[in-house]
């Protein structure tokens, strides 16, 4: 297994290589470049030229990326052509722990919402319950966070006044791990609308996979064996079905996980979550390259990390599955 | 012998979307201790539906239990509450199945497997459970039973596999076994060893004996009595000799035709049933047989014969009761001619 998971690690630098590559390319090729405006006055030429020269950008872009890459591998991200005085490092720093908190607690708001959910609607199949939960699972899944922020706000923040509207921070001096804040009623005031709405729309689609998921094992000849054993219907779905079941629920987790800890451009906006979400848009929009290697890598990075846990846990559930 | 199952009148319906199926139509048989019953019919001829509804395991909705008594150690199954079945089921009736290769669960070793019925009925702690998980691998033949315990279904092949469904099935010395085509999914030496098994088994532990196959030939070494299905229908019952002796169904006749004989001197031709069985949705009114039946009156496509007795405990439901011994022995005669 351990040997596994080195080749698997080793296997993702070439991966990694051929993103970083990809994304310094495309990014190039962009029309227009990150010193075209300042605010919303173009900058002259010259001074265009000078920034240019400054950052190395009139270099060949073979020599561009070789340079990258070797600041890369010393942990150095680059400066930001936008944010002048910020490092690539210092935004991921500042922006990535609030994405990834607020990602996390998402993610386990739909795991628990989603898996129950789909059980109790597989169990109830094709009676009100089930339809009751498909329903309002598609509806999860349908409405948009950018529908469904607003509206939380509108009624818990507007009118009911239990949260704040669009406001994050707390006391980031006493920080768990270098960037975990206190989770006090300070910060679950704050964070309780922006998880909601992220967690609504994970827990739907997780709650439809795990129902349609468990309704195919629940048909196979190994539950009604279980059941022919006088098993109580608890243990035949928690113990013989449900582990088989996560499979399919697994898979999607490691995407979604690397997806939503990068934090989203919609909600953060909403809320007023000084995330990472917006880099991804904005380091675009500015052409500013360094910042757009930065979260790229970093998606990426996590993507492969997440994939690798799913197989691992793949082992866990099934051990007919073996890496060796 | 005391009567240990008691079957009347079993009617079992699907409901699915293109209509009602009618999988098992009045069913009556009985089993009495220690006996053993074969069970034979076709692919969808409702036998394994049976046994299934007799474990009330049919899966509802679609299927429902329309009518019926099933009568197990005084009481009718169909009647007791849902824990009271779950008392019933791996305990008093054990029941195995055709396809080892899925009828066990992948994710758990066969430890957990068999030891979650010790513990459910039996009430013992792990510890004895685990001990007694062993001796049952050992008891059906499995070497090296301490260490293999641990493994998963996969790592074990299908032969070993249908033992350690049998070890399960047995595990709570349970008074009826139903084998639903145990060796359907085996090799041939490997579906020898396993009726071997059974049969020693049945023996030791004085159990009495439900196998359905739709081999008729691996029944004779194995059965007391044979009842034959057809279109959820009992055509044919009767004693395991009497039954390949004078066969009184045409049902029964065809299907002993069809069976290869490796002793006879001349090769035979192997004779067909011709046709296919009725549609389950579109119940005949008549005898269901009867379009593929050679031996077909008029009376057979107007009225659904009854099973009626042709012999002391041989039973056969056809308006003709052919002789099959005399069918047989010119079919044997003129096959030899035929070869010469």
């Amino acid at each position: 297994m351990t040997k596994y998971i080195i080749r698997r690690l080793l296997w993702n630098i070439p991966v990694l290589f051929l993103i970083a590559a990809t994304t310094f390319g495309l990014s190039r090729a962009l029309p227009g470049g990150p010193f075209d405006f300042a605010g919303d006055r173009s900058l002259p030429e010259s001074v265009r030229e000078n920034l240019k020269r400054k950052y190395n950008l009139d270099a060949p872009i073979y020599v561009q990326f070789a340079d990258y890459m070797m600041d890369l591998m010393r942990g150095d991200l680059g400066p930001s052509f936008r944010y002048r005085n910020q490092t690539v490092n210092d935004i991921l720093k500042q922006t990535f722990p609030i994405s990834f908190q607020l990602g996390i607690l998402s993610l386990a708001l739909g795991l628990l919402i989603g898996i129950p959910a789909g059980i109790i609607a597989a169990l109830n199949h094709n009676q009100w319950l089930d339809y009751l939960s498909s329903f309002v699972a598609i509806l999860g899944v349908s409405i948009p966070n950018i529908v469904l922020g607003p509206f939380l706000i509108w009624i818990f923040a507007v009118k009911l006044g239990w949260f704040p509207a669009a406001q994050w921070g707390v006391d980031y001096t006493e920080l768990y791990f270098g960037f975990i804040p206190p989770m006090n009623s300070d910060f679950w005031s704050h964070a309780a609308l922006p998880t909601i709405t992220l967690g609504t729309a994970l827990s739907a689609s997780i709650a439809r996979l795990t129902r349609a998921s468990l309704l195919q094992v629940i048909r196979e000849d190994y539950i009604r064996t279980a059941r022919a054993k006088g098993l109580p219907e608890r243990t035949v779905i928690i113990v013989h079905a449900l582990k088989n079941s996560l499979i399919p629920v697994v898979t999607i987790l490691g995407p979604l996980f690397a997806g939503v800890v990068t934090g989203t451009f919609v909600v953060e906006q909403i809320f007023g979550i000084p995330g990472l979400g917006r880099h991804f848009v904005q380091s675009v929009t500015n052409r500013d390259y360094p910042v757009v290697m930065g979260t790229a890598l970093l998606y990426s990075v996590l993507l492969v990390l997440a994939n690798l846990f799913v197989d691992i846990a793949y082992a866990w559930l099934d051990p007919r599955i073996r890496y060796d | 012998m005391g009567r240990l199952l008691e079957v009347k009148n079993l009617e079992t319906r699907f409901h699915t979307q293109d209509g009602t199926v009618h999988a098992v139509n009045g069913v009556s048989f009985y089993v009495d201790e220690g006996e053993t019953l074969g069970v034979v019919g076709e692919s969808g001829s409702g036998k394994s539906v049976t046994m299934l509804s007799v474990m009330r395991l049919i899966p509802q909705p679609p299927g429902e239990i329309t009518n019926g008594e099933v009568w197990f150690e005084g009481r009718d199954l169909l009647k007791i509450d849902k824990e009271e079945m779950r008392e019933v089921r791996g305990n008093r009736i054990a029941m195995i199945f055709q396809d080892p290769m899925t009828s066990l669960n992948p994710v758990l070793t066969i430890e957990r497997q068999i030891t979650e019925v010790l513990e459910l009925h039996l009430g013992m702690n792990h510890q004895q459970a685990r001990a007694r998980a062993i001796e049952l691998l050992k008891m059906v033949g499995i070497p090296a039973a301490e260490e293999r315990i641990d493994s998963y279904p996969h790592q074990f092949s299908g032969g070993m596999r249908q033992r350690v469904m049998i070890a399960m099935g047995l595990a709570c010395h349970p008074r009826l076994l139903i084998a639903d085509e145990p060796t359907t999914a085996l090799d041939v030496t490997i579906q020898a060893q396993i009726v071997e098994l059974v049969k020693r088994l049945r023996d030791e532990i004085g159990m009495s004996v439900i196998w359905i196959t739709h081999d008729l030939a691996l029944l004779a070494g194995l059965a007391d009595r044979i009842i034959v299905m057809y279109a959820g229908q009992i055509v044919e019952s009767s004693p395991v000799h009497e039954l390949y002796k004078n066969p009184r169904h045409p049902y029964t006749i065809g299907l002993l035709q069809s069976i290869p004989r490796l002793d006879e001197k001349q090769r035979e031709r192997l004779q067909a049933i011709e046709g296919l069985p009725p549609d389950l949705i579109d119940y005949p009114t008549g005898c269901p047989f009867a379009p593929r039946c050679r031996f077909a009156i008029e009376k057979c496509w107007e009225v659904d014969p009854p099973l009626e007795e042709v012999s002391k405990g041989h039973y056969s439901a056809c308006w003709v009761k052919p002789e099959g011994a005399e069918i047989m022995h010119q079919w044997h005669a003129s096959n030899t001619e035929e070869s010469q």
